[in-house]
């Protein structure tokens, strides 16, 4: 290409009135041709620069649509929230279930086989029972001194 | 006919490194272009059923990452007036680690000011049209044309400088 060709494209290209199609042809002719004068080699320069800097590629990856940052955070609370929800809970189920217990009818004792949930009731009957060993116990007791007798004599 | 998931993934794709290569333009860290553009890509789904149906999709999504960017730096410039020291751009007066006249010269399109950084960023570095500029900017495309060669002729100012005086 003719150096006066370059030249005027040069102009235009400061100008800010260049086609994209003269700016590829500006930039051919400046590699093709040495010896360039100082105002076309800062042109040369600068447009190795502008090259340079077209190099540069995004490093951040592309999130799949239907999960954005902004989802998937709101899906993070949701997961606390949820667990949270389960361990209250469990805390209401416990604390029901212990009510329960205590709200139930109190089974006391069996006597002869059958459930005795009146504590009255209940108390007399280990009175007897108790009564009943103690009587025991009182013969036992004699029946062993008798013994301690014999063996002494 | 493709899925709305189809379409949307074709446009991310597309738009993908130069959504984050405007954020870095424009906030100039790392880390928040990053950030910018997962936004992005949020942004864009809830909001595809309008985004996917425009005549310039590709321009729209740049327009949402020129607005949100603008709107970071913002921020981060009142929080800086008010909490702590001015975090300044790396510029063309500290060039201890810039090693050569190309990185030199990116450092002097990160100085220009937002409105020529953004407009020669978008043409020559993401080769856009100037319609599409003028729609990402929001202006009309004389000023755009007046931002770029304003743009370009003061990056060519300060690389001539370079390249006769090296870095003062």
């Amino acid at each position: 290409m003719e150096l006066n060709r370059v030249k005027i494209l040069a102009d235009k290209y400061f100008d800010g009135i260049t086609s994209r199609a003269e700016e590829q042809e500006l930039k051919e002719a400046l590699r093709s041709i040495d010896n360039l004068d100082s105002e076309l080699q800062a042109l040369k320069t600068m447009l190795g620069a502008m090259e340079s800097l077209h190099e540069t590629t995004s490093p951040v990856e592309v999130v799949h649509p239907t999960t954005p940052r902004r989802v998937v955070w709101l899906g993070r609370v949701a997961a606390v929230a949820i667990a949270a929800c389960a361990v209250f809970g469990i805390f209401l189920g416990i604390n029901h279930r212990e009510q329960s217990i205590v709200e139930s009818p109190t089974i006391i004792c069996h006597i002869n086989g059958e459930l005795v949930s009146d504590q009255a009731i209940a108390r007399a009957e280990m009175d007897r029972v108790l009564g009943g060993v103690a009587d025991d116990m009182a013969l036992a007791m004699a029946k062993i001194e008798k013994l301690k007798i014999v063996k002494t004599e | 006919m493709k899925s709305i998931i189809e379409r949307y993934t074709e446009l991310i794709s597309e738009v993908k490194d130069s959504v984050y290569r405007m954020a870095l333009s424009l906030v100039g860290e790392q880390a928040e272009a990053e950030d910018i553009t997962q936004d992005i890509y949020e942004r864009v789904w809830r909001a595809r059923d309008k985004v996917l149906l425009e005549e310039r999709p590709r321009a729209y999504v740049c327009r949402m990452t020129r607005n949100l960017a603008i709107d970071r730096l913002r921020q981060r410039e009142r929080q800086a007036s008010t909490n702590s020291p001015v975090i300044e751009r790396e510029g063309i007066g500290d060039g201890s680690d810039l090693r050569d006249i190309t990185q030199q010269t990116k450092a002097v399109i990160a100085t220009l000011p937002e409105k020529q950084r953004l407009t020669i960023h978008l043409r020559d570095v993401e080769g856009y049209e100037i319609e599409e500029i003028a729609e990402i900017m929001e202006m009309d495309a004389t000023s755009v044309r007046m931002n770029l060669s304003r743009a370009r002729k003061s990056v060519r100012e300060q690389v001539l400088k370079l390249m006769n005086y090296g870095v003062e």
